[in-house]
C-alpha cells in the first residue's frame, strides 16, 4: 500500500498527527466515557479519510504529465513491457509477443499485475493472486521457449503502479496494454490502456482480444487493427 | 517579470509533486499535439535525456505556472522545450513564467515564422529553432545547449 502523502516533512507530519489522535482516544477512553473515545476515534478515522482523498485528488490533479526515462542501450534496442493478466496466454498475445521479439534488438518484459481486491489487500490475503498471476507468467514463458528475448514480472501493487514500476525498472520504449472490451470479474481494466497513454511519453498500444477471435487495436485505424 | 507573480523564492522553494522519477538530464517538452511532442520526447530519449510532455494550458485547463505553486516538472528540469505556438497570447504568458520564475533555465523556443516585437523580446535569452522543428533537430540542439545525454543513452535520436 502506497501512502498518499509525496514529501517526507508530510509523512512526518502524519506520523505526528497519528500520535495526537491516538492520545486523543487514550484521553477519551481514559475519561471514563467509552461512547466518547468511538467517537473521537471516529473522527480521527473520518478526518484521515478526508485528507487521503484530497492528497490523491491533488495528485491525480498535479500529474498530468506524462513522463518517461532516457532510453537504456544501443538505439536499435527496444524494450516492450507487455502488461496482461488473464489473457497473457491468449493465442493472440502469445503471437503478439513473438511478433514483437523477432524484431532483432527487441527485448519483451510481460507484467502481470495480480488483480488484488481492496478487501484482500486490506487483510493481507495477497499470496493466492500472486501465486496465479506466477503461474500465468511462468505459462507463457515455458510457450515462448527460451530462446526469445522475454522475461516476465508479477506485481503485488495497482495495475498503473506496477506499469510505472516497471517502467522505472525496465526504461521501457513502449508499452502494449492487453485487455478484454469489458472488463471480466478477473482481468484487467480496458480504461487501464488510456491511463497508462496519459502517464507515459513513449507509444502506448491497446490490444483488445476476445476469445476466439482475433486480437485489434481499437485506437488504431480500422486498416491496420488486426493483428493476426 | 509579470504581475501576477508570486513573492516567493522559485529557486529553492520545494514543489508539490516531485514530478521526475527519474535523474537527469531532464527535458521539459511543452507541445500542444500530442503526436509530435511524443516523437521529440522519443528522440531525446534515445538520445539519454528524461523527458516530459506537457501538452500546456488547452490540454489541463490553468497553467500550473500561473498558479502560486508554480511548475515542479520546470522546477526541476534542465531544459524546456517551448513549441506552444507563440502566436497566442497565452502561450507568449507561460513564457513570460518561465523566464520570470526560472531565469536560470535554458529554453529552446519553436518560433513562428512571422514574429511581432514583442515576441522578439520575449525570446530574448532563448534558444531558437523555427517552427515546425523535426525532432532531429530538437535533440541536436539540446545536445549543444546542455551536453550529451546520459551515458546509457545513444546520440543517434
Amino acid at each position: 500500500v502506497r501512502s498518499p502523502s509525496d514529501r517526507e516533512g508530510e509523512a512526518f507530519r502524519l506520523v505526528l498527527l497519528v500520535i495526537v489522535a491516538l492520545g486523543l482516544v487514550v484521553l477519551a477512553a481514559d475519561l471514563g466515557s467509552t461512547l466518547l473515545a468511538v467517537a473521537v476515534l471516529a473522527a480521527v478515522l473520518v478526518a484521515f479519510a478526508l485528507r487521503a482523498t484530497q492528497l490523491r485528488r491533488r495528485r491525480h490533479q498535479a500529474l498530468p504529465l506524462k513522463s518517461a526515462p532516457p532510453h537504456v542501450g544501443p538505439a536499435s534496442a527496444r524494450r516492450v513491457l507487455l502488461v496482461a493478466n488473464d489473457l497473457l496466454n491468449d493465442d493472440a498475445v502469445i503471437g503478439e509477443v513473438e511478433r514483437m521479439v523477432f524484431v532483432t534488438g527487441t527485448r519483451v518484459i510481460l507484467l502481470a499485475p495480480a488483480l488484488i481486491s481492496p478487501a484482500a489487500r486490506l487483510t493481507g490475503a495477497t499470496d493466492a493472486p500472486l501465486e496465479e498471476a506466477r503461474a500465468r507468467v511462468v505459462e507463457a514463458l515455458v510457450r515462448l521457449g527460451r530462446d526469445l528475448d522475454v522475461e516476465g514480472e508479477i506485481s503485488d501493487s495497482e495495475p498503473l503502479e506496477a506499469v510505472e514500476d516497471a517502467v522505472a525498472t525496465f526504461a521501457v520504449d513502449e508499452i502494449v496494454v492487453c485487455t478484454r472490451r469489458e472488463q471480466p470479474p478477473s482481468g484487467l481494466e480496458p480504461r487501464l490502456a488510456g491511463l497508462v497513454r496519459e502517464r507515459f511519453a513513449v507509444p502506448v498500444r491497446h490490444l483488445v482480444v476476445e476469445p476466439g477471435s482475433e486480437a485489434r487495436e481499437p485506437d488504431k485505424g480500422a486498416a491496420d487493427a488486426v493483428l493476426r | 517579470m509579470s504581475s501576477g507573480s508570486p513573492a516567493v523564492d522559485v529557486e529553492t522553494a520545494e514543489l508539490r509533486p516531485q514530478p521526475w522519477r527519474w535523474g537527469h538530464p531532464r527535458v521539459l517538452v511543452e507541445h500542444p499535439d500530442e503526436a509530435a511532442g511524443l516523437a521529440i520526447a522519443s528522440g531525446l530519449r534515445f538520445a539519454g535525456y528524461a523527458v516530459s510532455i506537457c501538452p500546456g494550458p488547452a490540454g489541463h485547463g490553468q497553467c500550473a505556472l500561473l498558479g502560486p505553486e508554480g511548475c515542479a516538472p520546470a522546477h526541476d528540469a534542465d531544459l524546456v522545450v517551448c513549441g506552444l505556438g507563440y502566436e497566442r497570447e497565452t502561450a507568449r504568458e507561460i513564457l513570460r513564467e518561465l523566464h520570470t520564475r526560472y531565469p536560470k533555465l535554458p529554453l529552446l523556443v519553436e518560433t513562428p515564422p512571422d514574429m511581432d516585437d514583442e515576441l522578439r523580446e520575449l525570446l530574448d535569452g532563448c534558444a531558437q529553432l523555427p517552427a515546425p522543428a523535426t525532432p532531429e533537430q530538437v535533440v541536436a540542439s539540446v545536445q549543444s545547449l546542455i551536453g550529451q545525454g546520459a551515458e546509457e543513452g545513444t546520440s543517434g535520436a
